[in-house]
This record gives C-alpha cells, structure tokens and sequence, in this order.
C-alpha cells in the first residue's frame, strides 16, 4: 500500500535516472546544437541570414533580462533598413587595409630591396610597371636584392651583384603580365621577410646618394612602396627628390618634437631674428626677476617675513577691495 | 614693273598681277545677251552700239602671258615674311611632377608635369582672402527687408496735439521711437557683391591650386569617377564610406571635396547626406553629393573657398585642366598652360611607361 501510494525506493531512484539521463540528453542536444551553429535560411533578396535562437527564460539558467538598450539590436529604423539591403561588397584598393609602422632602419631596407628591384628591370629594358605586378608563386626576391650593390655610372643608377644568378633570379620571379590580382597577404609577408633580414644599414651608405635623374624610376620605386606599405608622399617631394636618400627622408618617420621650441623653425628663430628670444617654458615675473638679479634678495627677505615664496592662493597674496 | 605694265589691259592694273590669270565677268551694257567670258569692253560696245561695217575695236586687249610665280621672281616683287619670332624660354617656369590615379583603387598609374606657374605659386593669403571674400560677397543673398516708417500700415494722422500735453511731440504712429512703429534704416534688399580684378582671381585660384598640391592633399585621378556597375544601388554609399576610411579620406581625416568634369549620378547618390533644416522645428532633407565624409562638385560649381575647405581635393584630370585652363589671365601668351607644352615640346606630357 505505501509503496503504490508513495513509491518505493527503487522506483524513486529509477525515476532519478530517467531525470538524469534526460538532463544529460538534454545538454547533449543543446551541445549539438552549439557545434552545428545557429540554423541559416535564405531571404527573397537572396541573402541568407541566421535564425534567431528562442531563448526561454524558464529553461535558461543564466539568461539575464536586460534594463537598459545597451548592446540589443535595434530593429526598424532606417540605418537599419538600409544595412538589411546592403548587399555587403567589398572594397579593395591598391594600398593594404593597414599601413605599415615602420622604423627607419626598416625604411631603409625596403627602399633598398624596391630599389634594386626597379634598377634591374631599368637596366635590363623592362617596363618599369611590372615590378607592382604580383611575383611567381614561391618567389623571394629580398633574399637576392640584399647582396646587390647600387652604384653611380655616368650619372645613372646602376646595380651590381656578386652572384651572377642573382639578376635572372629576380627578373623570372618578377611576371610580365599581371595575370591574378594582387594577394595582400603576399605583400604583407615581403615587407615582413625584407624587414627581418640581416642587413647593415647606414644613413650615410654611397648608395643612398645615387642620383635618380629619370622620374620614370621615382615613380615606380614610390609606387611599389605605397603599394606595399601603404603610406603616400606628396607629388612635389617626388618631383624634387635627385637621390635615394630624398625618398627615405620623405618615407621615413619624421620625429616629432615635444615642445615648441624644438622645432625647426624655432630653434633657427635665435640665429635669424636676435632681438626674439625663444624658452620652452613661460617667462614668469619671477623669470624676470631672475634675469636682472633681484630675486635672491625677494626669496631672502620673503623668507626671513615667514612669507611664502611662490603661489598667490592666500587671502592676503592679492589687493582687495572690501565694500 | 613697267615693261610688264605695258601689256597689261588698263582695268588689270587696278587689281594687280593676281587677278590677270582668273576669268573675269563682264557686265552687259544695253543688249540682253549674256556676254561671253571672255567678251572685252571693246567688244562689248562694239557689238552694242554698231550694225553696219564693223569697226577695229578701240582697245586691243591682247594680255600677254602672265610669268609664272617663281620665288625667285616673286622675292624681286615682295620681301618674304619674317619668321614668327619665338621668345627663348623662361629659365624660371620649371616643371613639376604629377601622379594620376586610377579609380576605385587609388593606384598611381602615371605621371605628368604641369608648369610651376600653375602649380609652384607662392602662399600669398592676402589674395586668397580676397578671392574668398569676394566669392562670399557675391554668394550674399542680400534679401533681408524691414518697413520703414513709410511702409508700415497706418494712417499719418497726428496721433497727439504738438503743444498742451506734457509728452514728447509725436507725429503719426509709425514712429521708430513707438512699439509697432517701422524700423530706422533698416536693412533693406540689395546687391552685396563686389568686384575683384580677373587676374587676381585667377592667381588666387591657381594659388589655391599650388597650396593643395604643395601640401600633398591634391589627388588626380585618370578619368572619370564613377561607382563600378557591380556594385549594388543598396550598397554603394557603405561601399563608398569604406573607400574613403581605407584611404583615410573620410570624416576623421578632414574630408574630401570630389571635383569632376560632369556630373557623374552614382558617385553623387553615393554621397547621399542629410541636411538639418528649419529653425525650431528640427527637420532632415536629403542632399546628394554631400555626405558627412566627402562632397561632389563639378567644375562649373566649385569655387577657391570649396578648394581649400575640406581636408583634400580628389580632382578628375579633365576638370583640372580646364580649371587651370580657364584662370590663366595674368599670364602672358607664352606662359599659358597650351603655349608652354608646346614650348616643352610634348616632352611635358612625358608620362611612365
């Protein structure tokens, strides 16, 4: 009698495992579910869009009704609208998403190893665009141009390397047709390769002061650096550059001066105008106190009166007039 | 010369040599047949006037052969005209270099060189300021309008005696000093625009053009610019907005002002902005062309204040020449943008390979 109307103990424990394994099974489902990712159906626009997951607050333990809109997606307005109809294309332009920080050692051996590569073509009689088009698979030229050496002859920039391979190495790695678009990733890993190598670089290297006279070679040596950094110089700077050092001064990262009278301009100010004076920081009463000798004695007697010597926050520091 | 004189028929001698060998029309006197070209004024009158014996006609025209025009004979007739004098060229106009770009991409494809008087000029702000202010000026609306004591209704009765009082005399209510009375001179609707010489315009709007191009925020681009038809209608002012913030042109780098040859519809629909108007009563309209990161305008549209407002100027290269092209009156014949290519040669269309 007990045992129908209250259920015996075996039975009771045998109703705990039927709960057990269903909770089990349940969170088996729901752990399916996670892995196969929300359900994804296709829109009339033809755009295919996630189905929103039913969360029941009852069945979820760690649901949190929200307060406030922070965070929830707004439905129905006309941002909304518009981006529902966006059909999501991408843009691709010539320079990578990101531009490249780089240091100045850094800029040097890139201008070295774009440099080289635009020289050789030049020297061989290619067109000069062909070193923006992308490289045979497998390709690294940076390993080649890091031995070349870039020299004046009769006023023109020439191009010489130890390993006689080293050139033909270049110009079958550089293709003759553009073929396949540009892969950013590939330009992303030669400035990181050409970056990383062991090369000894010095601002006051020869090659740094070979002329570059032809502005077919300025072009195409900036063209490759905006193309595989993505930073952009002014047309003039490249109008007006006769070296290699004139593009690494225009490429390289300009150190900013902390204070105004450290900048250029200023520091020359002295030299050009002697009736200007120029301090980094602001000329005080106590400066000019300073400057004709009379301060000492102020601090002195201030000091001696048990006054203080700087700062005008005590009542009696200022004249006042009381009504 | 007069051995050569002699020959000739007297009316030839008022035209010259030149008209010797071309047929000449001569008119019919009093007789209705149409004369024969080659009819002389004796002829003429002879068969006119005279039925019996014919006569010997009074003048003989027998035209001798006329000389070929040889150079040698025409030099002894007439000095050749002297050759067109060139000028030696302006050692101080030195070219200068600019990239053109492609569009969508941005991708330097070649280059060009301009003269340095169309985009080296100095910063002169002076006329830059002048340039501005006088576009301003002539962009005043200048229709503000009040009543003046004459305007206002109401009668020009005396509203009060002159003399008995006590108050201050008063005439007719549209006073000035009273309350619903007309304004005293106030504004009323005329022309506020000034007047500022061509060529200092002109210098203020290459000025403009150099200060750009010297700062490096001067963009060419090859063509026209225009959204790729792949792209969707839905999707073009994000596709847009991407663009601009990929090349940081956008809202937080200052701007873009796009000046092309023609309106070019996606790439102002592509700039769809919303204009705030109404005062009190907050209210949207939609603008095209002029979005919260850039702004389109055509040649004829822009103006100095629009090139050096925003924080760049990405021109079509067909809207710059005609730019330049069209503000170049301070500059002599020789120093014009044509005159100086030509000088150069075509070597100043030099472009990369």
């Amino acid at each position: 009698m007990r045992e129908t109307l209250f259920g015996s103990k075996k039975s009771g424990e045998v109703e705990k495992q039927e709960e057990r394994s269903q909770q089990k099974s349940g969170v088996l489902a729901k752990q399916a579910e996670q892995r196969k990712g929300p359900e994804k159906r296709q829109s009339r626009s033809g755009r295919t869009y996630e189905v929103a997951k039913i969360v029941h607050p009852t069945e979820t333990k760690d649901y949190v009704r929200s307060n406030t809109w922070a965070g929830l997606e707004t439905v129905g307005t006309e941002e909304w609208v518009r981006a529902k109809l966006d059909r999501g294309e991408k843009y691709n332009g010539f320079t990578p998403t990101k531009r490249a920080t780089l240091t100045n050692a850094e800029w040097m051996k890139l201008l070295h190893h774009v440099a080289v590569e635009v020289l050789i073509l030049h020297q061989v009689g290619r067109d000069l665009k062909q070193v923006c088009y992308p490289r045979v698979d497998g390709a690294k030229t940076w390993r080649q141009t890091k031995a070349f050496d870039i020299t004046s002859e009769n006023g023109a920039p020439h191009v010489t390397s130890s390993a006689p391979q080293a050139p033909s190495m270049i110009l079958q790695a550089v293709l003759e047709k553009p073929g396949s678009e540009q892969d950013q990733s590939s330009l992303a890993r030669e400035v990181k390769e050409v970056i990383a190598m062991n090369m000894v670089v010095n601002s006051e290297a020869s090659w740094m002061r070979t002329t570059l006279r032809d502005a077919n070679i300025r072009f195409a040596i900036t063209k490759r650096l905006v193309q595989l950094t993505g930073k952009r110089i002014p047309d003039v700077t490249i109008s007006n550059a006769t070296t290699l050092e004139d593009l690494f001064n225009a490429f390289k990262t300009k150190e900013q001066p902390k204070k105004l009278s450290q900048t250029e301009q200023l520091r020359g100010l002295a030299a050009r105008v002697p009736n200007v004076k120029v301090s980094s920081k602001r000329h005080t009463p106590i400066d000019k106190e300073k400057q004709v000798g009379r301060w000492k004695l102020i601090e002195q007697e201030l000091m001696a009166r048990n006054l203080p010597v700087t700062g005008s926050r005590l009542p009696q520091a200022k004249a006042r007039i009381d009504n | 010369m007069a051995s050569q004189r002699v020959s000739t028929p007297a009316k030839h001698l008022l035209g010259g040599f030149r008209h010797a060998s071309r047929h000449q029309q001569c008119r019919a006197l009093t007789t209705d047949s149409t004369p024969s070209p080659n009819a002389t004024l004796a002829q003429t009158y002879h068969d006119a006037h005279l039925t019996s014996t014919p006569t010997e006609p009074i003048l003989i025209d027998d035209i001798s052969p006329i000389p070929p025009r040889t150079p040698s004979s025409r030099s002894t007739i007439r000095p050749p005209p002297p050759q067109r004098y060139t000028p030696p060229r302006n050692p101080f106009i030195k070219p200068t270099h600019l990239t053109l770009h492609a569009f969508p991409t941005l991708e330097p494809t070649t280059y060009t060189t301009y003269p340095s008087t169309h985009l080296l000029l100095p910063l002169r702000k002076d006329i830059l300021h002048r340039a501005i202010i006088y576009e301003a000026d002539s962009t005043r609306q200048g229709s503000a309008n009040t009543r003046w004591r004459d305007e206002v209704h109401g009668s020009g009765r005396k509203i009060r005696p002159q003399k008995g009082t006590g108050s201050a005399r008063l005439g007719d209510k549209k006073s000035p000093m009273l309350k619903g009375g007309g304004v005293a001179f106030g504004p009323k609707p005329r022309d506020f625009s000034t007047r500022l010489q061509r060529a200092v315009y002109d210098l203020a709007w290459r000025t403009a053009l150099s200060y750009r191009y010297a700062r490096g925020e001067l963009i060419v681009l090859e063509g026209q610019p225009s959204i790729p038809e792949e792209i969707h209608q839905d999707s073009r002012e994000r596709w847009m907005r991407d663009l601009l913030r990929h090349h940081r042109m956008g809202h937080a780098d200052g701007r873009t002002l796009f000046v092309t040859r023609y309106r070019s519809d996606s790439l102002w629909e592509s700039l769809r902005g919303q204009k705030v108007y109404g005062v009190g009563q907050r209210k949207v309209k939609d603008t095209v062309g002029d979005s919260r990161d850039a702004r389109a305008l055509t040649v004829e549209e822009v103006d100095v204040k629009d090139l050096l407002e925003l924080g760049r100027v990405v021109v079509e290269r067909g809207a710059l020449e005609r730019m330049l092209r069209g503000h170049e009156s301070d500059l002599t014949p020789t120093q014009k943008l044509g005159a100086w290519r030509r000088m150069m040669g075509g070597g100043a269309l030099a472009e990369a390979t």
